[in-house]
């Protein structure tokens, strides 16, 4: 299997030379170069597209030959939401309602509980922290700076397991939780041990707002971070976000995130959920990963690239747009997405420091355009 | 004298329960690169759960390249879009308050609403990073 494996590889390196430009190759000349028309999709990647543009990726979706693209939109989570076991055993203090931001006829709606735990029901999302999650400090933990869970989340929480806590377990609650709010056609899961040691090791002081400092971390606040994609057509829809520079909105993939402690889940984010509606387009053929990757190429053609930029996940994904014929409803369109990171070095005229950059490239598995989209969101 | 003091006491406690902040709040971090001619200026933190009931935000900022030339500003929305309804209105940043800014809120946040930071420049790119409480 190996020899099969190793002679593809030498076959694709071969089609590689002959579609892309010879550069002038680094050190990394022997990294292996795939492809890929006619070719399975291999499940990683680990060549050097260009002069400091680097793939060291594992290669996700893209089983099928074609998609529909089709119209979606938010989904209503506002079904009973206080029947959820996730509440069932709490008493209700204060329900507040607000006008939608993106439908004026929608109201988003707030449950505050007598314990201080809380839990919001907004068009195509649902927010839960109980008081034992918002009155430590997961959030920064798992999200950092970003509206989704940290990039290098897995890179520092190396643990999959965690004693007392039984993983197979958290995951089945966050599945009964997501699909008792009607997010059905979950993928496979993800799962991420936030250990004591880990946690202890990440701990930093700062000044609250209260002027006090931050708790340190015990055992019992050991929990898993679980998330799934959710599905569709055999095809994740993806876990990005953008902000759209025609539409002046954040456009959200679909999110599924648990956060389950010993005594069950004490935080749940349904975020970025469709209800899928008619068929735009029958049958897209996604454009090839090669010619994906000569697209991502071209997008950097004329930079002068000081700083190296890794490419370290690519997937084949549904990803969700504003519709281009009235900029107010959604598609769901197949696409390549590329998870990009490159470390920035910036001098401010004190200062010269470097920090890491996440990004995101989508490329239009349609029409095999990048597409033009804001910052991360 | 004794008779005058403690309703006074009772009333001073009863009016810092009602002002003074209720229950724990999470820190969320910030990370903001803008540049005058790059989305207009303008970026979004995540958004953030408003977890107490207290109406301010708090904002402090650990790292930055602010200078006094800079036309930098805060402002804390509902959603992360310039048409968004907007809780504090801009606040300029400088040098002198970057440390820490705390500014109440015109409409009220309930708890669970999320709610996010817009930074914007109008003259220079500035870098800006830290952490805030909705």
């Amino acid at each position: 299997m190996k020899k099969i494996r190793l002679l593809l590889l030498c076959t694709l390196l071969v089609v590689l030379s002959g579609c892309f430009p010879t550069g002038e190759q680094n050190a990394a000349s022997d990294s292996e170069k795939v492809n890929i028309a006619n070719e399975p999709i291999p499940d990683n990647l680990n060549m050097e597209l260009d002069k400091n543009l680097l793939i060291k990726a594992d290669i996700t979706g893209g089983e099928n030959n074609e998609y529909p693209s089709l119209s979606i939109s938010l989904k209503d989570l506002n079904s009973d939401p206080l029947k959820q076991d996730l509440v069932t055993d709490k008493k209700l203090l204060e329900t507040f309602k607000s006008n939608s931001d993106i439908k004026p006829d929608y109201k988003d709606t707030y449950f505050e509980f007598t314990d201080g735990s809380h839990m919001s029901i907004q068009l195509g999302a649902v927010r839960f922290e109980d008081t034992f999650y918002s009155d430590r400090e997961y959030f920064d933990v798992i999200y950092g700076a970003k509206p989704y869970i940290r990039a290098d989340l897995h890179d520092i929480y190396k643990k999959t397991t965690l004693e007392n806590i039984n993983s197979n377990e958290a995951i089945e609650q966050v599945k009964k939780a997501a699909t008792e709010f009607g997010v059905i056609n979950l993928g496979n899961p993800d799962v991420v041990a936030l250990d004591l040691e880990t946690l202890k090791s990440e701990w930093e002081d700062y000044e609250q707002k209260d002027g006090s400092h931050p708790r340190k971390w015990e055992k019992a606040d050991e929990a898993y971070v679980v998330t799934f994609p959710v599905v569709h057509n055999n095809l994740n829809i993806t876990n990005k976000g953008y902000l759209s520079n025609a539409a002046n909105i954040a456009v959200i993939g679909s999110r599924v995130i648990g956060v389950v402690n010993k005594d069950g889940i004490i935080a749940l984010t349904l975020d970025g959920i469709y209800d899928t509606g008619t068929t735009i387009k029958d049958k897209v053929n996604p454009s090839s990963l090669e010619d994906a990757l000569k697209m991502v190429k071209t997008k950097y053609k004329d930079v002068v690239l000081t700083d190296p930029i890794t490419i370290s996940k690519i997937a084949l994904e549904y990803v969700p747009i504003v519709s281009k014929q009235d900029s107010i409803s959604y598609e769901l369109i197949p696409a390549w997405v590329f998870t990009a990171k490159q470390d920035v070095t910036s001098t401010d005229g004190k200062d010269t420091y470097t920090a890491p950059v996440y990004f995101t490239i989508i490329i239009d598995a349609d029409t095999g355009q990048e597409m033009r989209i804001g910052s991360d969101y | 004298m004794k008779k005058k003091l403690i309703p006074g006491l009772l009333i001073t406690a009863f009016l810092f329960s009602i002002v003074a902040p209720t229950g724990f709040a999470q820190k969320k971090s910030f990370s903001f690169n803008v540049t005058p001619n790059q989305n207009s200026g303008v970026a979004y933190s995540a958004p953030n759960p408003k977890d107490d009931s207290e109406q301010k935000a708090y904002i402090y900022t650990t790292k930055h390249n602010v200078i006094s030339a800079d036309r930098f500003y805060y402002n804390v929305r509902k959603t992360p879009s310039i048409s968004s309804t907007s809780y504090t209105g801009y606040i300029r940043v400088t040098s002198a308050n970057v440390k820490k800014i705390v500014k109440s809120y015109s409409i009220k946040a309930n708890k669970g609403q999320s709610l996010v930071l817009q930074a914007d420049t109008d003259t220079y790119s500035v870098h800006s990073e830290g952490y805030w409480y909705s």
